[in-house]
């Protein structure tokens, strides 16, 4: 297969409906948006929100996220005591997805960026399939932390019931909001071309007898 | 469905996509429904391909069927909770407003957003273009921002993740007390069959060459 990217003809791929043109055309000539040959500033911008996601997450893992009262009294769960609770009650199956979708899926994500920028920016040698594919993924599931925030505003509508029983939210829902916010966008600005480009570079290393072409 | 271009010289952008993970330059056929394009080099499903869609009318009617059942699932009870006497229900209206009510409001328009806003702009949205490219009328000029504002809609519609939290917190209630389903839960499971139906169904590029065919032929 000769690999022939869209660049090197000097056609941008839309961003918003996917047409190519021509760069010099500076916008879209189909829905108006403006061409980029890649995002731009991706990899400035996925730093700084992952950056934010990151401090971010110190607040939404240590404050409490909730606050189950019974007969008047009830301490606050932060997410990680909330899961240990459900595994004592013999809820193990709902603690693994709350765990999951919580903790595992919003520390894999920030790690897997983090690691997809070192792999464009180092030029680290791993395999380009493999980093597509978990980008793929990272995007695919960062939905899936909103769970504990509909959760939460499930448990704190249903349960009402002054001081028999209640379920308040506390100030890491909040932080934890943000972080799915500002993780989602994250993945949204980085670009998997990026990785894919390494090997063009590549390529020109690896024949240097390539004629120089001058303009 | 995908050939490499097999010279350099720049090939007329039209009958070319690139993908959107790799940007490899590539040539498609129209497809037919249920059939994919694959990139040969990253094995992506290619975007911005399109599709000859035989029916116009499933995605429609779902997207009708969704906005019929988009108020009852919004405004049904989901559960019920019952303790010691005392119960309580809850909506999915109820739970942003709640959690306004007492100081949450990023929480709130978060969930506003995802439970709510976008799966009903998404709906009407979806209506809205398969109308005007059903009926003869020209399209409107907003045309290509209702389809990017379709496309954002459609990514931040999260009722299925919805749907998992509420069979979460049954599962958990039903420690604490006695728990009930209710209608409201059914209403947004249907919701969710027609969410994804008029997903499946809605091929953005069809839209988007019926928009660049009608500037041809009319340049603005
Ligand atoms: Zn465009
Ligand atoms: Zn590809």
């Amino acid at each position: 297969m000769t690999i022939s990217t869209a660049q090197q003809h000097q056609l941008a791929r839309c961003e918003q409906c996917h047409k190519l043109s021509l760069l010099a055309e500076h916008n879209c000539p189909r829905c108006g948006s403006p061409l980029s040959f890649r995002r731009p500033h991706s990899l400035q911008r996925c730093w700084a929100l992952c950056l934010a996601a990151t401090f971010l997450l110190f607040p939404a893992n240590l404050l409490p996220i909730m606050t189950v009262v019974n007969l008047g009294s009830g301490d606050p769960d932060t997410i990680m005591s909330g899961i240990v609770k459900l595994w004592i009650n013999d809820l193990q199956g709902i603690a693994i997805i709350v765990f999951v979708a919580s903790i595992l899926v919003p520390i894999i994500k920030l790690l897997a960026l983090l690691l997809l920028m070192l792999v464009v920016q180092l030029h680290l040698p791993l395999h380009k399939g493999q980093c597509t594919l978990l980008y793929r993924f990272i995007h695919f599931v960062g939905r899936w932390s909103m769970l504990d925030l509909f959760i939460i505003s499930i448990l704190v509508t249903v349960v009402q019931m002054g001081n028999i029983a209640r379920v308040d939210a506390g100030p890491a829902a909040t932080a934890f909001a943000a972080v799915v916010i500002l993780t989602m966008l994250a993945a949204s600005y980085f670009d998997p071309r990026l990785i894919w480009d390494l090997e063009q570079d590549e390529d020109v290393q690896a024949v240097p007898e390539q004629p120089e072409q001058t303009l | 469905m995908s050939h490499s271009p097999s010279d350099i010289t720049p090939p007329a952008a039209s009958h070319w996509v690139a993908c959107q993970d790799c940007d490899q330059l590539l040539q498609t056929a129209v497809l037919s429904e249920h059939q994919r394009a694959r990139c040969p080099r990253c094995g992506a499903r290619l975007e911005g391909v399109a599709v000859k869609s035989l029916h116009r009318y499933p995605g429609l009617a779902a997207a009708i069927a969704g906005l019929i059942l988009f108020f009852p699932a919004i405004s049904l009870p989901i559960m019920e909770f019952e303790l010691i006497g005392q119960h309580g229900t809850n909506t999915l209206w109820e739970g942003v407003w709640t959690l306004w009510q007492v100081g949450f409001p990023l929480l709130a328009m978060l969930v506003l957003l995802c439970s709510l806003l976008a799966p009903l702009c998404h709906l009407l949205l979806s209506i809205r273009t398969s109308w005007q490219l059903g009926s003869e009328k020209t399209l409107p000029p907003s045309f290509p921002q209702q389809l990017k504002a379709l496309h954002f809609f459609q990514h931040w519609s999260m009722v299925e993740v919805y749907a998992i939290s509420i069979l979460v917190a049954y599962i958990k209630l039903l420690s604490d007390g006695e728990v009930m389903l209710l209608s409201g839960s059914y209403c947004i499971a249907a919701l969710l069959i027609c969410l994804i139906v008029t997903s499946q169904q809605s091929h953005a590029e069809t839209a988007w060459q019926a928009w660049e065919a009608q500037q041809k032929r009319r340049p603005i």
